[in-house]
C-alpha cells in the first residue's frame, strides 16, 4: 500500500539521474580540473579556475551580465505588470484572444526572432528608415551591435515570462479590493502600491526567476545583438567551451551560473514568504 | 446481513474509528448520522473497499469482504458529488458495469433503459452530463449505481448538494425506491432530519464511535447519551441535583431543581447508577412541553399512572414559526429558559402575551435525566 | 469544467492600456516585418537596387536542400523528443501524483530544475557527460538532452490535470467493477488525455525551437534547423531565412487553430 507505484516513478528517476543529476555533478567536478596544452583535460584537483574567474576582466563581464538581466527584469516588471492587468481585466472573449497574442511570436523560431529585432533595428530597418524620412534624423542611428540592442531583444524575448505569471495571480484576483480600496479613500498610486503590488508580489516574483536567470546564461540574444564588443556570460562560457576549448574554465564559470542560479531562489523564497506577510498586513 | 464488527481505523495517528460494530438486515434502509468528522464516511469508504480498517472486519451474507477490492465487491456507491465521467453521455455512464462485464449491446441497452425509468429519467439518454442539473445528476448516479442491482446501495451524503425543495421530493423518491426493490440501502447523512423522514434504523455516530442504534423514534425519543439527544432536535435542559430513583419505578428518578420544585423524569440505560447529589439535567423536547394559561393542563396529561411535572413561569418569548409557535418562560430565578413547542393552530397559544404568568408541564415519561458530566458536547 | 460567474473587471488606466498597445507592437513588429520582408526582394535599376514585391526568396528556399535536411532532421529530434518525453514524463507525473514512495518530494523537485536551469548549463553539463563516457555526439545525444528538459513540462501539464480531477471518478469507477487497469484505461487516461496532448506538443515545439541545447550536443553533421538558420545569419546575411519563418509562422498558426477547436470540441 504505502509502496506502490514506485514501478511507475523509476524511469523518470533514472532518466533525471543519468541526464541531469550526473552530469551537473560532472560540471562541478570539471571545474576543479585543469586544461592541457591540446584542449585536453588534466585531472588534477585545484581552484585555480575559480581564481582565473576573479580576474578584473572575468568580474567586469560578470557585473556587466548581472546589471543586464536586473535591467531586463525591472523593464520586464514595469511593462509586464500593466500588460498582464490589462489582460486581467479584459472581458472573457478579449481575455483569451491578448492572451493567444502575447504567444504569437513563439510560433516562430527563436533565432528568427532575435534576428527581426537586429533588422528593425538596423541601419536599413525601418525605424532608420522613417526617422530619416520624417527630416529627424540625416545619418541613420547605429543601434545594433550595442547593449542597448541587446537589452531590447532581453525584453521583447522575456516579456512573456513575466506577464503570465502576473496574469496568473491577477486573473484570480478579487477586483472588489479595489473597490473597496476606492471605498475607504485610496486613489490611484495609493491603490498601485497598497493593494495591486503587494497582491501581485507572488506573480512578480516568479516572473522574475522566469527572467533574471535565463538573461543572465543568453547566449543567442548577445550574439547577434551585441557585437564583437557585447561580452557577457553567456557568450563567455560558449567561448570557453567550443573554441577556447578550455572546459574546466568553462565548467567552472557554469558553476558560478549555477550558485548564481540558487542564490535569486534564495531571494525568491525569501520574497515571496514576505509577500505573503505582507498582503496580509 | 452487511455485518461490521469491531472496526478501527486511525489517521496519522488520530482515531477517526474505535471499535465500531453494526448489523444490517437485508431490504433494510439504514442511515448512518453524526456530525462532520465523525467517521461516517469513512466507515462507508470501508464498505465500499476504499479504505481498510486497522482492524476488524466487514462480512457480507456471511463471508468476510474486508480485503476484497472494491471492484469485486456486489457493493455500489452514490457519490456525494456524483462523480459522474464528464467524457461520457448518460446512457454510457449508466452503461458503464454493463460494458466491463462485456454484456451485449441490445442487453445493455434494454437494461439501461430499465434503470433510467426506475429514477424517472427515460429521455436522458444521449444527453451529456454538464447539460444536467444536479437532480438529474443525482438520478443518473442512483440508475448507474443501481444498474446491477448491488447488494447493498451506499450513498454518501447523495442530497445535501441539492436545493431544499429538490432534496425533499429526491428524500420520497429514495425511500420509495428503496421499499419497491427491496434492497439494502446504507445511508450517510448529517441531516438530523433526513435520517429521520427516511430511515428504518439509525446509527448515531461521534467521535468515531456508534452511540446509539435504533428506530428514529427510539434515538429521538429516547436517546441513551447526552449527545445523540442534542444532535437530534431541540431540547429543553433543566439543571438539578439527582434525587434518587423514584419509589417502584428504577426506570425514572427524581430531580431536585430547587425552590421546593422536584420533576420526575426517565432514567435511560446508560444512566441507571447515577449518585445521589449528582449534577444532573432533565431533558424534554419543546413540544412535549405543554401550558396552560391559568389552570388547568391538557386533559391528556390526567391519565392515571401519569406523573406530571408542573411549574408557572413567565412568558419571556414568543417566536412564530408557520405551523408552529415556539413559547419560552424563565423560571428558576430567571436563569432557566424552558421553551414549548405549539400547533400554531391550538387555542392556547393564541392571545398569550410576553409578561403573562403561565403554567408549564411535561409528562415524566416524555423527559430524561442525564449526568451533566457528559452533556458538555455537541 | 467549473463554471465561474463572472462579475464586471474595473477598466484599466489609460497609461496601462497605452503600454500594453506598445507591449503588443514590440512584440508582434519584428514577426510582421519578417513576414513582409519575405516577399520583396532587390532588383538592379538604375541608381542602384531597388526592393519589389517577389517571390524570389522563397523559390530559393525550395531549392535550397541542406536547409530542407536540417528541417527534416529538427522534425526527427522534435518527434522523438515528443514521444519518449511523454512516455517518461505521464508515467513520471502519474507516480508523483498518485503513488507513495520515499524520495517523491525530491523527484519531484527535481523534475522542476530544468524549467529554470539555463539551457546553455543544460547544453554545457550534457557534453561534459557524454563527453567523459565517450558517448560519440549525434543526434541520439541531442534527443537524450531536450528530453530531459522537455519532459518537465509534459511531468507540470499532466500533474496539473491528475490534481485537478476529482479522484472520486476514478473511486467510482472500480467501485463499478473497473480493475485497476480498466480505471485507467476508461477513466483515468480519457480524462488526462488533454494534457497529455499539451504536453506532447509543447515537448515537440520546445525541442524544434531549440538552439542552444543541440548547438553543444549535436556532433559534426548533425545540424538541426535552428543551427543552420544561426549559421546562414553568422556568414552572411540571407533572406530565404524570412521566407522561411514566414511559413513556420503559417503552419504553426494552423496547427495551433486545429489543436485549439479539438480541445474545444471536445469540451474537456
Amino acid at each position: 500500500m504505502k509502496h506502490k507505484g514506485v514501478g511507475l516513478a523509476l524511469p523518470l528517476a533514472l532518466w533525471l539521474g543519468a541526464f541531469l543529476v550526473l552530469p551537473v555533478a560532472f560540471v562541478a567536478v570539471y571545474s576543479l580540473l585543469k586544461r592541457g596544452a591540446y584542449g585536453e583535460v588534466i585531472w588534477t584537483l585545484s581552484l585555480h579556475n575559480y581564481a582565473r574567474a576573479m580576474d578584473a576582466l572575468y568580474l567586469g563581464i560578470f557585473a556587466k551580465s548581472l546589471m543586464l538581466a536586473a535591467l531586463t527584469t525591472g523593464v520586464c516588471m514595469i511593462i509586464g505588470l500593466p500588460l498582464a492587468y490589462t489582460i486581467a481585466t479584459a472581458t472573457k472573449t478579449w481575455r483569451s484572444l491578448l492572451l493567444a497574442v502575447l504567444m504569437v511570436p513563439f510560433l516562430t523560431n527563436f533565432v528568427v526572432r532575435v534576428y527581426a529585432i537586429r533588422v528593425i533595428l538596423g541601419v536599413e530597418g525601418p525605424i532608420n528608415r522613417a526617422l530619416i524620412a520624417s527630416g529627424l534624423l540625416t545619418e541613420p542611428l547605429m543601434m545594433t551591435d550595442s547593449l542597448f540592442a541587446v537589452a531590447v531583444g532581453m525584453v521583447t524575448n522575456y516579456l512573456p515570462f513575466m506577464t503570465l505569471p502576473i496574469y496568473v495571480v491577477l486573473e484570480a484576483f478579487d477586483f472588489s479590493l479595489l473597490e473597496a480600496a476606492a471605498d475607504l479613500g485610496a486613489r490611484g498610486w495609493t491603490i498601485l502600491f497598497k493593494v495591486i503590488l503587494p497582491l501581485s508580489r507572488q506573480g512578480l516574483v516568479s516572473g522574475a526567476t522566469l527572467v533574471f536567470i535565463p538573461v543572465l546564461g543568453e547566449y543567442m540574444i548577445p550574439d547577434l545583438l551585441g557585437g564583437a564588443r557585447t561580452m557577457l556570460l553567456g557568450n563567455l562560457m560558449t567561448e570557453q567551451f567550443l573554441k577556447a576549448r578550455d572546459w574546466p574554465f568553462g565548467a567552472a564559470l557554469a558553476m558560478i551560473l549555477i550558485l548564481a542560479m540558487l542564490g535569486s531562489f534564495a531571494v525568491q523564497r525569501a520574497l515571496a514568504g514576505k509577500g505573503a506577510t505582507l498582503a496580509k498586513a | 446481513m452487511l455485518e461490521m464488527r469491531g472496526i478501527d481505523k486511525t489517521f496519522d495517528g488520530k482515531a477517526v474509528l474505535s471499535s465500531v460494530s453494526l448489523a444490517l438486515s437485508a431490504g433494510e434502509f439504514f442511515s448512518i448520522l453524526g456530525p462532520s468528522g465523525c467517521g461516517k464516511s469513512t466507515l462507508l469508504r470501508i464498505l465500499a473497499g476504499f479504505d481498510h480498517p486497522d482492524r476488524g472486519e466487514v462480512y457480507l451474507n456471511g463471508a468476510s469482504v474486508t480485503k476484497t477490492p472494491p471492484h469485486a465487491r456486489p457493493v455500489n456507491m452514490v457519490f456525494q458529488r456524483y462523480a459522474l465521467f464528464p467524457h461520457m453521455d448518460v446512457a454510457e455512464n449508466v452503461a458503464f458495469s454493463l460494458r466491463l462485464g462485456k454484456v451485449a449491446r441490445p442487453e445493455r441497452l434494454r437494461r439501461v433503459e430499465e434503470a433510467l425509468a426506475l429514477v424517472a429519467m427515460e429521455g436522458f439518454a444521449g444527453r451529456r452530463i454538464d447539460t444536467l442539473s444536479g437532480g438529474e445528476q443525482q438520478r443518473v448516479a442512483l440508475a448507474r449505481a443501481l444498474i446491477n442491482r448491488p447488494k447493498v446501495l451506499l450513498l454518501d451524503e447523495p442530497l445535501s448538494a441539492l436545493d431544499l425543495k429538490i432534496r425533499v421530493r429526491m428524500q420520497a423518491e429514495l425511500r420509495s425506491l428503496q421499499r419497491r426493490l427491496g434492497m439494502t440501502f446504507v445511508f450517510v447523512t448529517h441531516d438530523q432530519s433526513e435520517a429521520l423522514t427516511m430511515s428504518d434504523r439509525i446509527a448515531v455516530m461521534n467521535r468515531g464511535r456508534v452511540e446509539q442504534v435504533g428506530s428514529p423514534q427510539d434515538v429521538y425519543e429516547r436517546p441513551d447519551t447526552a449527545f445523540v439527544a442534542s444532535f437530534l432536535g431541540a431540547m429543553n435542559r433543566l439543571r438539578g441535583h439527582f434525587a434518587g430513583p423514584a419509589s417502584g419505578k428504577s426506570t425514572h428518578g427524581w430531580v431536585d431543581l430547587g425552590e421546593g420544585r422536584r420533576f420526575m423524569a426517565r432514567l435511560p440505560r446508560l444512566q441507571q447508577n447515577l449518585p445521589i447529589g449528582r449534577e444532573v439535567q432533565v431533558q424534554v423536547r419543546p413540544e412535549k412541553v405543554q401550558l396552560a394559561k391559568i389552570k388547568e393542563l391538557a386533559p391528556a396529561s390526567a391519565a392515571p399512572n401519569v406523573h406530571l411535572n408542573e411549574f408557572t413561569c413567565t412568558l419571556s418569548d414568543i417566536f412564530y414559526r408557520g405551523a408552529t409557535v415556539d413559547i419560552s418562560g424563565l423560571f428558576q430565578a430567571q436563569t432557566s429558559l424552558v421553551t414549548a413547542t405549539l400547533l400554531n393552530a391550538d387555542r392556547v397559544a393564541t392571545g398569550l402575551c410576553v409578561g403573562d404568568l403561565v403554567k408549564f408541564g411535561f409528562c415524566a415519561d416524555d423527559a430524561w435525566i442525564l449526568s451533566s458530566e457528559d452533556s458538555h458536547e455537541a | 469544467m467549473r463554471k465561474r460567474d463572472e462579475k464586471p473587471r474595473p477598466a484599466p488606466h489609460i497609461a496601462a492600456k497605452i503600454i500594453t498597445v506598445g507591449a503588443f507592437s514590440l512584440l508582434l513588429i519584428p514577426l510582421l516585418a519578417v513576414v513582409i520582408y519575405s516577399f520583396f526582394a532587390p532588383v538592379s535599376a538604375a541608381g542602384g537596387l531597388v526592393w519589389r514585391p517577389s517571390l524570389m526568396w522563397y523559390e530559393r528556399l525550395f531549392q535550397d536542400q541542406l536547409l530542407g535536411q536540417t528541417l527534416i532532421l529538427s522534425l526527427q529530434v522534435a518527434a522523438m523528443t515528443s514521444v519518449l518525453a511523454t512516455l517518461l514524463g505521464v508515467t513520471g507525473a502519474m507516480a508523483l501524483e498518485r503513488a507513495q514512495f520515499p524520495g517523491r518530494r525530491f523527484l519531484a523537485s527535481l523534475t522542476v530544475v530544468p524549467l529554470v536551469m539555463p539551457e546553455l548549463v543544460m547544453g554545457l553539463a550534457s557534453v561534459i557527460w557524454f563527453a567523459f563516457l565517450g558517448v560519440r555526439l549525434g543526434v541520439h545525444t541531442i534527443v537524450m538532452a531536450h528530453v530531459t528538459f522537455a519532459l518537465s513540462y509534459v511531468v507540470i501539464t499532466v500533474r496539473a490535470r491528475l490534481a485537478d480531477f476529482d479522484t472520486s471518478l476514478e473511486e467510482a469507477a472500480a467501485d463499478l467493477g473497473a480493475t485497476p487497469g480498466q480505471v485507467f484505461r476508461t477513466v483515468t487516461l480519457p480524462l488526462i488525455a488533454p494534457a497529455i496532448v499539451a504536453g506532447a506538443m509543447m515537448a515537440f515545439t520546445l525541442s524544434f525551437d531549440d538552439f542552444l541545447i543541440s548547438f553543444f550536443t549535436a556532433g559534426a553533421g548533425s545540424d538541426t534547423l535552428p543551427m543552420r538558420l544561426y549559421s546562414m545569419i553568422r556568414f552572411g546575411l540571407n533572406r530565404e531565412i524570412y521566407a522561411l519563418s514566414s511559413l513556420l509562422i503559417f503552419v504553426t498558426a494552423i496547427g495551433m487553430g486545429v489543436s485549439y477547436k479539438l480541445r474545444v470540441g471536445r469540451k474537456i
